[in-house]
């Protein structure tokens, strides 16, 4: 059943405003920013270029705000024009918020996992058959792209492969903590703004603390400081995790879908 | 047997008293009224009926099963409950085809088809959310009996519905009865209440009684 309700929910989901909103998040910077910053900075290696693309575009500090209109505020929309009252006497209601949320979850991995991928893929293997992009071959002095460079020395591809599943799987927890959020609040705005004031408020936090190491920010996109320990991208993450079980914790507790 | 039997319930609903030790039971095949004043608990009294909330007292039993025991919901209920629901950015043929997808039990054709019955076409691309009081009501109709669901818990069917569609409403009603399928529906309209019902109820001081 729960997947008959997810192949529901993915029908829902996939229209044309998102396909042209997802379209728009996986293109845009590659077809604005990369006219701009080619010829700008100095570039030597393929994933200098990726990173700089990243870093210039609005991607890191809207990071979970540009996810969650994908579908996390499904939920709120279908509680707020009463459809779940009509869902509840033909399918059991806790099965179709989990494929709601499994939806979720799916939809945006797929969308943030291509948001990361298709740049890197135009720029380690589609431009050096044009030659688009102009790199400083006679003086190479590579800066680190930070934490994840140590991948990158082992194989590019494989950076691209891990790095773009790292900020897929960032961005799948924090379009669950949305949408979790819009069961648990009758305030919809509220709920679906949490995750991004999170990010923006504790990378803040941190950053006046000295902990940028931690901040949520840097550990997603950890460009603009220095390579850390590896361990360090978990930590943010582990508490994201955390929080996610506390909110299935409490809206199980709180019987919070039966309240419609 | 009894096909609702609602056995010595209590209920309060946000701070307020609506019933008190009340029992009743509906019978198949007939179609029952529900009147009473704003706020007297017809909305409760369907919502207990059909498993959205239970009473605080006493049992609710449909085809002799208790509902909360084993069984959350009744099975092959059609509802109107509160309001009209439905997903806005669809079409009116979108969200019947969504919500009868999850039981996937009926046709596109049969979905048109009741469309039809109810008084929208199908062939409408307006967005629901744009659609007049009168036409969300119809679409609520329209989910409430597309799936040949037995028993119809209907909260104010004919609300914003003009003259030619609460006869066309009452007429398919009438039908669907005659089909076996049992209603039980409330109105702030004695016509409709007159034209349509079996037996009529009202809730008076926290009770069901039986006027008709």
């Amino acid at each position: 059943m729960l997947k008959h309700l997810i192949s529901i929910e993915l029908k829902k989901a996939l229209n044309l405003r998102f396909f042209l909103f997802s379209l728009a998040l996986i293109l845009l910077p590659l077809i604005t920013i990369l006219p701009i910053i080619n010829g700008s900075y100095v570039f030597h290696r393929t994933i200098d270029v990726h990173e700089q693309l990243l870093s210039s575009s609005p991607i890191p500090l809207l990071f979970p705000l540009l996810l969650i209109p994908l579908y996390a505020g499904s939920y709120a929309n279908e509680k707020k024009d009463n459809y779940l009252q009509y869902v509840m006497p033909r399918t059991k209601i806790s099965d179709y918020v989990v494929a709601k949320g499994i939806s979720n979850a799916l939809i945006t991995f797929i969308v943030a996992y291509l948001m990361i991928y298709i740049p890197f893929l135009f720029i380690q293997y589609i431009d050096p058959m044009i030659n688009y992009i102009y790199y400083e071959t006679a003086f190479m002095n590579p800066v680190s792209i930070g934490t994840f460079e140590v991948i990158a020395q082992e194989s590019v591809h494989l950076y691209g492969v891990v790095y773009s599943l790292w900020v897929a799987i960032n961005g799948v927890l924090y379009v669950t903590i949305a949408y979790l959020l819009s069961i648990c609040l009758n305030n919809t705005f509220v709920a679906l703004s949490i995750p991004f004031l999170w990010w923006f408020i504790i990378h803040f936090v941190t950053s006046v603390l000295g902990l940028e190491k931690f901040s949520p920010l840097y550990t997603v996109f950890p460009f603009a400081i220095a390579a850390q320990q590896f361990w360090t991208i978990f930590i943010p993450f582990i508490v994201l995790i955390l929080f996610i079980v506390s909110l299935i914790f409490y809206i199980k507790r709180s019987r919070k879908i039966w309240e419609n | 047997m009894s096909l609702i039997e609602l056995r010595n319930i209590s209920k309060s609903y946000k701070g307020l008293t609506l019933f008190e030790n009340t029992s009743v039971s509906f019978e198949k095949e007939k179609i029952y009224g529900i009147i009473g004043h704003n706020g007297s608990g017809k909305s409760v009294l369907f919502k207990m009926i059909c498993g959205f909330v239970f009473p605080d007292h006493g049992g609710i039993f449909v085809n002799g099963e208790e509902l909360g025991k084993n069984r959350r919901f009744p099975e092959n209920f059609g509802i109107i409950i509160d309001k009209p629901g439905y997903l806005g950015d669809k079409t009116g043929f979108e969200n019947l085809r969504y919500l009868a997808d999850i039981q996937n039990k009926i046709s596109d054709e049969k979905i048109k088809e009741t469309l039809e019955k109810v008084g929208l076409h199908y062939t409408i691309k307006q967005k629901v959310k744009d659609y007049s009081l009168g036409m969300k009501q119809k679409l609520a109709i329209a989910q409430a009996i597309m799936e040949d669901q037995e028993v119809l818990l209907l909260d104010e069917p004919f609300n914003a519905l003009d003259v030619d569609s609460v006869e066309n409403i009452r007429g398919l009603l009438k039908s669907l009865n005659n089909e076996g399928k049992t209603i039980l529906l409330t109105s702030h309209n004695n016509e409709d209440i007159e034209v349509l019902c079996d037996h009529v109820f009202r809730i008076r001081n926290y009770k069901l009684e039986q006027i008709k």
